[in-house]
């Protein structure tokens, strides 16, 4: 092998193909540089030969060549055959890193000698060993240039690969904030104690991207934190029982439920009965009852009463919108394409058990797409789609793709008195060694003498 | 049969109720089973004459039942629920005070007292006799009796339903020709329990009597005065029917959770709902409430002019229907149409009508029971993993611990913490077939059976343990003979006849006795959602 430095033609050859997009060139694109075919075949053995190039063959046989840069080439050039090898595979890895387990059982090398050419390459300053945060026993080795990835470092949450608690427990915090300060009304939009928004006037619940950016805009941390950061933390306070996931198009969703049940009372009695009937009895009344109904309720529709609380209510809306700031005619839109479908769905029977789901999916369907029209949240169904699938309920993950995601809210935790907690027998360390007439016996139990000589009861907070 | 923390439990409540050697009966009953008259005689080594006047006594508070063993001779079994009824016994009165009146809380008092009274009995024992306070009382009783409050005693309530079922069943199998299917022997089983129902409220219905006079007269009339048409029977023993009054307590319950969920104004519609339906609730296994239509509500809720004030309306002044349609949206969870806004509902709402979910909401409280047990032991991080663990079924401990967002090792430590006191188990999957440990997953999940139980039993020991203190702290000497003074007739006429150091011996043990009642009743009312409201959610895993 010649160590004679590459010529012109040659070194315009290897920068030809370091130059590509991803430093490789098939064999047929060569010859544009290199027309002649034997100063070619000459070229491209000669910088096979250096190291200067590899061969690579893909599915289709066909053969390309990648060039290596002149410093990868001195780097690797004084290595020996086992720790080519490794180095090879450290490449190989990326950013994961290898475990030297790995290493071991992919070079069926020798441990020794594996450690001696992790030595060394550690001293050429070539490779580093990596800390895991999932497997901190495992030496986990990585090319000295790369930043390590983020299954390795697991991500916003670790520092100095611990998981940093009091960060977490912190930003949940300010997130649980962020997301009742909506929930609750403030007190000067006339709130006070216990004070709830109405179903039909909801505030704008926040989505998870919306409690991503206030966080970035409070500037509480330096790290960046995605969609996803944000939404584990909204996990744990789901479970943690502070918050609730619900859908964003349920309030849409209660508004169209709530219009179309303008019934008057006698006739609400007569289909009581009716429906005990039907219960016992078997389809044919049913399909009967339906046909009835129907008739009933386009009498019914017509009437006054119910129009104008059709019109009451569309005006609320209207004034909603308006503190919403969204544009008008996406609005009206959807106003228009409601009324269509509270008109279809009143033809349905909503008698029967199963009715009203299948009714909200209907609508559901005809609903969503104006509401993806809607301007601001248009973006955030495509990012959220992958965690729909992920989503456990099985409605939002069949309609996942159709909504505009889930938002957030407080709620207040119905947390009973547990009337058994104040007993001292709940947390006593003795419990189940207590046994009358033994050595611990609740005769002369002490933790009853303290409890009884402590401060009174809570008082119970209601009697009825 | 009754574990040791219930069979304790029981002995103590007999103890406190009936003296301790009716609690000897009971004790050997607890741990033996089933016993002949001789057999209890030859366990507690009581005199004949004692033993038998005991178990008269039980027989009348319709705590033992009888049964017959497989020789023929008569056997008895103490009724363990019906003892633990007894519990409830205060709440009881002071809810039929609330309910109907003075009148009515000394008629079920006096019948409590006695276990089984015949309505002429009862009046003899209140010293009932000018002529206005004895229509007072046999109104109070009629409404009663109609309004099941009471319920007749009869001989089926005192045979054990346990035994019924069985032989009930025996006959239906017994029908079958051939080798029994699964679904035969389902139905068979079926056909039993629906005879017993039967029976039950055949039996149920015997408390009233059509009016002798009225009979014949009057056929267009007699709609009108039907309620009237019928007097209770004199001759009938009634018993107080607890399943009506654990209504009550249930929905008391309920309300106080949905004030706590939502607001005092929300928690008002749902007592509304709850009131009209309540003639139509029977036990608290339903499953959920007898529909009521919202104009019914409207018109229920005409005079609470203060609804308002819970809510943030886009309308300046919302009229009464608007609210109340809000207030049911909320109860109902109308905006989050996910499984997960189902479980959180308290009402379901069908086009105009509404159901109160007794299933839902009392999975719920059980559910909440549960946590606060894990609160008070392991504190939030504790409940956290809990609550993941039952949405989710069954989970490693590393992939616990990225959910909940807490470091591995702390995870460790409380999933262990939590299995010990049975509030989570573990499941085994193996790798490979020798089931090496090594080579196994060990996944947690929430076994509620096996969770609620745990928590049953250690309820039982508290409310064993207070009782028990209650008496000890009554035994003290000085304690004792302070009270004894107090019960002598003279010092009863006159308080100075104590001297200050009595006194303040006596306040003391009065404050000690409030205080470890107050206690009882509240952990009973944890015993209420555990062990009655039981029923619901306890086949489905």
């Amino acid at each position: 092998m010649s160590k004679r430095p590459p010529n012109e033609l040659e070194s315009r050859l290897h920068k030809a193909i370091l130059s590509t997009p991803n430093k490789e060139m098939t064999a047929k694109d060569t010859e544009t540089i290199i027309s002649e075919p034997n100063a070619r075949e000459r070229a491209l053995n000669f910088l096979l030969g250096v190291g200067l190039i590899k061969t690579l063959v893909d599915s289709n046989r066909r053969v390309s060549f990648r060039a290596v840069t002149k410093g990868e080439l001195v780097a690797t050039k004084d290595l020996n055959g086992e720790e080519n090898l490794v180095f090879s595979h450290i490449k190989a890895a990326g950013s994961e890193g290898i475990w030297t387990k790995h290493l071991k059982t992919k070079t069926n090398l020798h441990q020794t000698i594996i450690d001696r050419s992790l030595k060394t390459l550690t001293q050429k300053r070539l490779v580093k060993r990596v800390p895991s945060v999932q497997h901190p026993t495992r030496k986990i080795y990585m090319l000295e240039g790369l930043e390590p990835s983020i299954s390795l470092t697991g991500g916003p949450w670790y520092t100095d690969n611990e998981l940093d608690t009091e960060f977490i427990q912190h930003l949940t915090e300010v997130c649980y904030k962020f997301v009742r300060d909506t929930t609750f009304p403030k007190r000067k939009e006339g709130g006070g104690e216990g004070v709830l928004y109405a179903i039909s006037n909801p505030p704008r619940y926040p989505t998870a991207q919306d409690i991503r950016s206030s966080l970035k805009k409070a500037k509480l941390t330096e790290t960046e934190l995605s969609v996803e950061h944000v939404e584990m933390l909204l996990n744990v306070l789901i479970l943690d029982g502070k918050i609730e996931k619900l859908p964003a198009f349920g309030t849409s969703m209660w508004d169209s439920i709530a219009n179309d049940e303008p019934e008057s009372d006698s006739d609400i009695e007569e289909k009581q009965r009716k429906k005990r009937k039907s219960k016992s009895v078997d389809d044919k009344s049913h399909s009967k009852k339906r046909k009835k109904r129907n008739e009933s309720e386009s009498e019914e529709s017509s009437s006054s009463e119910d129009e104008s609380r059709i019109k009451r209510r569309r005006k609320r809306r209207k004034d909603d919108d308006e503190t919403e700031s969204e544009p008008e005619s996406a609005t009206l839109k959807r106003k228009k394409k409601k009324k269509k479908v509270e008109i279809e769905s009143d033809s349905s029977d909503a008698m029967t058990d199963g009715e009203p789901k299948k009714k909200k999916r209907k609508k559901l369907g005809v609903l969503s797409p104006s509401d993806a029209s809607s301007s601001e949240e248009d973006e955030v169904p495509r990012r959220k789609r992958k965690y729909l699938g992920r989503s456990p309920s099985p409605f939002l993950s069949r309609f996942g793709d159709e909504t505009d995601g889930s938002v957030y809210r407080a709620i207040k935790e119905e947390h009973l008195s547990l009337g058994w907690s104040e007993a001292p027998c709940t947390l006593c360390p003795s419990f189940d060694f207590c046994k009358g007439g033994g050595p611990v016996n609740p005769k002369d139990c002490v933790y009853y003498g303290e409890w009884l000589a402590a401060a009174s009861l809570n008082a119970i907070e209601d009697q009825e | 049969m009754a574990d040791v923390n219930l069979a304790r439990l029981c002995t103590e409540i007999v103890h406190v109720h009936f003296g301790s050697l009716a609690a000897q009966v009971v004790s050997v009953l607890l741990t033996r089973g089933r016993l002949s008259l001789p057999q209890i005689l030859r366990y507690t080594q009581l005199k004949p004459r004692i033993a038998r006047a005991s178990i008269l006594a039980l027989v009348q508070h319709n705590l033992l039942w009888h049964a017959q063993s497989d020789e023929g001779t008569e056997v008895f079994e103490f009724n363990v629920d019906e003892c633990l009824m007894r519990l409830r016994f205060g709440k009881f009165v002071h809810m039929a005070q609330q309910l109907f009146g003075k009148a009515g809380a000394e008629l079920v008092q006096s019948i409590l007292d006695h276990g089984k009274l015949r309505s002429p009995d009862i009046l003899r024992l209140l010293g009932v006799h000018d002529s206005k306070s004895i229509t007072v009382h046999r109104g109070v009783m009629h409404k009663l009796v109609s309004e099941n409050y009471l319920k007749p005693s009869t001989v089926l309530s005192h045979v054990s339903p346990a035994d019924k079922q069985i032989k009930y069943e025996g006959e239906e199998k017994a029908k079958i020709s051939g080798f029994p299917t699964a679904k035969e022997l389902k139905q068979a089983k079926q056909v039993a329990e629906a005879r017993m129902r039967r029976e039950e409220e055949e039996a149920g219905k015997a408390g009233l009597k059509p009016k002798a006079t009225n009979h014949a007269v009057h056929r267009a009339r007699k709609r009108k005065l039907e309620e009237t048409d019928e007097i209770v029977d004199n001759t009938i023993y009634f018993r107080v029917n607890f399943d009506k009054f654990n209504i009550h307590i249930r929905n008391t319950l309920i309300v106080r959770a949905a004030r706590n969920r939502y607001n005092e104004e929300a928690a008002s519609v749902l007592r509304a709902i709850l009131h009209l339906t309540e003639s139509w609730q029977r036990n608290v296994a339903e499953v959920r409430s007898e529909p009521v239509s919202v104009p019914n509500l409207v018109v229920k809720l005409a005079n609470e002019d203060n609804l308002a004030r819970g809510l943030v309306l886009a309308v300046k002044k919302p009229s009464n229907t608007t609210c109340i349609k809000e207030y049911l949206g909320m109860l109902s969870c109308g905006d989050n149409p996910t499984a997960v806004g189902k479980a959180a509902s308290f009402i379901s709402l069908n086009s105009s009508k509404v159901q109160v979910e007794f299933d839902v909401i009392g999975r719920r409280l059980r559910r909440h029971v549960l946590e606060s047990v894990t609160r008070e032991r392991h504190g939030n991080e504790g409940v956290r993993i809990l609550r993941l663990l039952m949405d989710t079924g069954k989970m490693d401990d590393k992939q616990i611990s990225k959910v909940v967002m807490m470091a591995g090792k702390d995870v460790r430590a409380l999933l262990t913490a939590l299995a010990t006191d049975s509030l989570i188990s573990t499941q085994e999957v193996p790798k490979s077939a020798d089931r090496n440990p090594t080579r196994t997953f060990y996944l947690w999940y929430v076994d509620q059976h096996k969770a609620f139980s745990t928590i049953l039993g250690q309820v039982y020991k508290s409310l064993y343990n207070i009782s028990v203190r209650q008496r000890a702290e009554r035994e003290i000497p000085e304690v004792k003979a302070v009270l004894e003074k107090k019960e002598r007739s003279d010092v009863r006429q006159d308080e100075g006849l104590l001297t200050r150091l009595e006194r303040e011996i006596a306040q003391e043990w009065e404050g000690k006795l409030g205080k470890l009642v107050a206690l009882e009743m509240r952990v009973e009312e944890t015993l209420f959602i555990l062990k009655d409201l039981g029923v619901l959610g306890i086949d489905d895993d």
